[in-house]
């Protein structure tokens, strides 16, 4: 090794550069003078660049930082990809092994990563949103590469040169693997732009990164940022493209539900006074800062706190009126031979209807034995119906999950995209339907409108 | 302490202005009353249920905020517990078992009631409490076992004290100034420090004045958590002073913009005192305890007592006494910090420590050369050895000693 001074070092999610030569900064504009210790310092992130402009300028560097390992993973065996499955891999590795890959829910996405993985041979850390994503991709990759994965999350702390995570890990254990894998991916990647995961991403050293997801957009627009963390945008396919072929045929429905009279008496009472305040201090509910303007006013005096008890007492009766509970009693009844995912917007609601109907609920809250003991009793068909509020909206493989059915939720086309995901696996000969029960002449019905504005309900 | 979502300010100019509570609001007062009387009459309720009283009980003039910070101080003085009865895990698994098989059967009406009180004959119990059973181990369902009663007043000094900790969480640098402060109050405030384990540097900017500046924990590296908290603890010894002025540089909000956080004694932000400073740092007591057993000719003495130096005060955690000729060496043990406060205290002392002296410091927090001190210095990966200590210890008072 030729000697020098200049250095370069993982520290804390960042690199830092000791003894560069003068005038480094010119070309290599990521790295800043950090006061707190005056070193020359940048993002790990641009761990990749660094190294390549430094290459480029034959500059004599000693490379500390670097601590994943190059590996030969065998290709997986039996198994043909499908034409968008390789197609993606191609894409992703001539964008030089960097970017994201747009692929609806059940199309193979863990598939297609485990091509990328192969093809990069570097250490590869993988993480997942959830525990059981961490289970699930764990299983997948032991079984496609025949090696030892690792797992960390929920208390567990298996490393190894394949290892599953996350997001929440990923970004507390940042100082830990930042330098230890040469290869990221991030599954549900809409999730890596949130003020803190994206940490995950600008902490790591790793040069070869691909981020997955069904529905990238986000309401705050940060998918942008994909492109800065991981990589351009290099594969995308929709629902439609694929269904029938690749995913389940589906059907959607959307039932129309009444309120009970009473139900409908205190509905409207606390409608008209929620609309009456927002009208009152000119409060535009649709423009994209309305309900933050909301909140705000509300917070200011007891009537607007009053106005904001009045919505969220409209809110919750809507979502828990008794008509949907009858539909929904029909349609268990109705489908009582299916696998029936019931979802929520909220997790008073997934416990009610536990207590009200007997069928298991899953939320956060769920401890992880009796998380898998769910979900495989799901899948054997012991226990045929599971009620969640958000947890199975993305990204767990139940593809036994033949019904979906939409109590409440929120307004945002990705979420409904993601629970319609959950049904679409190909199973059998399954054809799978997605019910929406919405309360007539409510907020609900201007909710479930903007939900459906996408592709995939046309 | 109270969670970011519960801190109430806003940024103008710069300047970080928290919104403090008056103890003499009387809507406040009545809040904080209502609040203390409900938590009197919880014990032996579910969580959920006190939480449903909380926000019966907060309704009123004052900001909900203010309500939320007052009841999270009041759930911090509670204990709880899981209710009893029956593993709620295996009867959920047992009930809805049993309701999957009734489903499949087809029987009409679904026998809902007759599943519950069939789960429950075993336990004997009946339907309505397998049914209460079923979620009994959700946090909601906890129940309050006690509460450590408090008053009116000392509930709202605690929430200014806890908006001002949650402050110095986002802090980078704080400098606190006294003003006139007297020997007992420097001695204690200076202990106070070091107990917490806040590398500071106490200067006598002019006569009658005493100025610490500390570093944040935005400003470090590492330890930044187990820093703030330390400092967070320290903060009442400040703001109980009769003359003060306190600024601290934070990063403040999502975007972590910097701002300053001033308060003087002019601002009266009625604030507790202090409670009683816990002794020395663990890391100290522990080397301490190891290093009395080992070397029999030296006395070490953690009783930290500020020394005056050329420029303002030092308060050494340990004195090492030499037993055969009574002479002293002072010492500190750093284990966390940013290197160049580290560089800054060890120049300081080599510049203007009267008394023989020596730093051990653990090794990363030493990228700084000071090359005048290099002779003082003892790093360390996780303790320092006391036979090293006392080597260096001996070195040095042999080289004083020396014509």
């Amino acid at each position: 090794m030729a000697e020098t001074d200049f250095t370069i070092q993982f520290r804390a999610g960042t690199l830092e550069l000791r003894g560069a030569p003068s005038g480094l900064t010119a070309h290599f504009a990521a790295a800043v003078k950090d006061p707190r210790d005056r070193s020359l310092r940048c993002a790990a992130l641009h761990y990749r660049s660094l190294v390549a402009m430094l290459h480029q300028r034959k500059v004599t560097h000693v490379d500390l930082a670097r601590s994943y390992a190059k590996i030969s993973f065998a290709a997986p065996e039996g198994r043909e990809p499908f034409p968008h499955q390789a197609e993606a891999v191609e894409a992703w590795w001539r964008a030089g092994g960097r970017g994201v890959v747009v692929l609806p829910t059940g199309t193979g996405k863990t598939f297609m990563a485990i091509l990328a993985i192969v093809r990069a041979g570097r250490s590869t850390l993988v993480v997942a949103p959830t525990l059981e994503l961490v289970t699930q991709w764990k299983g997948e990759l032991e079984r496609n590469l025949k090696i030892k994965v690792g797992s960390v999350g929920g208390g567990e702390r298996d490393w190894q040169e394949v290892t599953v995570i996350t997001y929440d890990s990923a970004h507390l254990l940042i100082d830990y693997w930042g330098p230890r894998f040469g290869m990221l991916v991030f599954d549900e990647a809409h999730h890596l732009p949130g003020a803190t995961y994206r940490h995950a991403a600008s902490g790591s050293i790793a040069p070869f990164r691909l981020a997955l997801t069904a529905t990238p957009e986000r309401t705050d627009g940060g998918e942008s940022l994909l492109n800065y963390l991981v990589g351009p945008l290099v594969y995308r396919r929709e629902i439609t493209d694929l269904a029938g072929e690749y995913l389940a045929g589906y059907t959607t429905e959307r039932i129309w539900v009444e309120l009970k009279p009473e139900e409908r008496e205190e509905h409207d009472k606390a409608r008209d006074a929620y609309r009456a305040f927002v009208s009152e201090r000119g409060i535009d509910t649709s423009s994209p800062s309305g309900w933050r303007d909301f909140i705000t006013a509300a917070s200011r005096d007891p009537e607007g706190r009053e106005a904001f008890r009045a919505y969220r007492d409209q809110r919750r009766i809507v979502q828990r009126a008794e008509g949907k509970m009858e539909k929904l009693e029909q349609l268990l009844a109705r489908h009582s031979d299916e696998r029936i995912l019931i979802f929520t917007s909220d997790n008073a609601t997934v416990y009610d209807l536990a207590r009200r109907f007997l069928v298991p609920a899953l939320t956060h809250r769920t401890k992880p034995a009796e998380r898998r003991d769910l979900l495989s009793a799901f899948h054997s068909g012991e226990l045929p119906v599971l009620a969640t509020s958000r947890v199975l909206n993305e990204g767990v493989d139940v593809p036994a999950a033949a019904i979906g059915i939409v109590l409440s939720g929120s307004g945002t086309p990705r979420e409904h995209v993601q629970r319609l995901g959950r049904i679409l696996r190909r199973s059998g000969d399954k054809r799978a339907r997605l019910y929406e029960l919405v309360v007539r002449d409510s907020g609900e019905a201007a909710i479930s409108k903007r939900r459906r504005d996408h592709n995939a309900y046309r | 302490m109270l969670t970011g979502d519960l801190i109430r300010g806003r940024v103008q100019r710069g300047k970080l202005r928290l919104s403090a509570i008056d103890p003499a609001d009387d809507d406040v007062q009545s809040l904080a009353d209502r609040l203390i009387m409900l938590f009197g009459t919880v014990p032996g309720t579910r969580r959920d249920d006190v939480l449903t009283s909380i926000n019966l009980a907060a309704e009123g003039p004052v900001n909900p905020i203010v309500g939320r910070g007052l009841a999270h101080l009041l759930w911090q003085r509670c204990e709880l517990s899981p209710p009893p009865g029956p593993n709620a895990a295996k009867l959920r698994s047992e009930v809805f078992r049993a309701a999957a098989r009734a489903r499949a059967s087809g029987i009409e009406p679904f026998p809902r009631e007759k599943i519950l009180a069939d789960a429950g004959v075993s336990l004997g119990i009946d339907a309505a409490t397998v049914e209460r059973a079923l979620f009994s181990d959700l946090p909601g369902e906890e129940i309050v076992l006690s509460f450590e009663p408090i008053t009116s007043e000392l509930l709202i000094r605690n929430y200014n004290l806890a908006l001002v900790q949650a402050a110095l969480l986002r802090s980078t640098r704080v400098v606190l100034t006294l003003g006139r402060p007297r020997p007992e109050a420097v001695r204690a405030i200076l202990r106070a420090a070091r107990f917490h384990r806040l590398l500071v540097a106490p200067r006598k900017p002019s006569p009658g004045r005493l100025e610490l500046e500390v570093d944040g924990p935005a400003n470090l590296l590492e330890e930044t958590v187990k820093h703030g908290m330390q400092l967070a603890c320290f903060a009442p010894w400040a703001l109980c002073q009769p003359k003060f002025h306190f600024a601290a540089d934070l990063l403040w909000g999502p975007d972590r913009s910097p701002c300053r956080l001033e308060i003087s004694h002019q601002d009266a932000l009625d604030c507790p005192q202090p409670s009683a400073i816990a002794g020395p740092s663990r890391e100290v007591q522990a080397f301490a305890a190891l290093a009395g057993k080992e070397e029999p000719d030296w006395v070490v003495n953690v009783d930290a007592e500020p020394i005056e130096t050329d420029d303002g005060y030092w308060v050494p955690d340990l004195h090492l006494t030499r037993m055969s000729d009574q002479r002293t060496v002072c010492m500190d043990i750093i284990t966390r910090g940013r290197p160049q406060t580290v560089a800054a205290h060890l120049k300081r002392l080599a510049k203007h420590a009267q008394v023989p002296w020596l730093v051990a410091a653990n090794r990363i927090l030493l990228t700084e050369g000071v090359p005048e001190a290099e002779d003082r210095i003892l790093p360390f990966r996780a303790m320092p050895l006391p036979s090293e200590v006392f080597a260096l210890a001996t070195s040095l008072l042999d080289k004083s000693s020396r014509p």
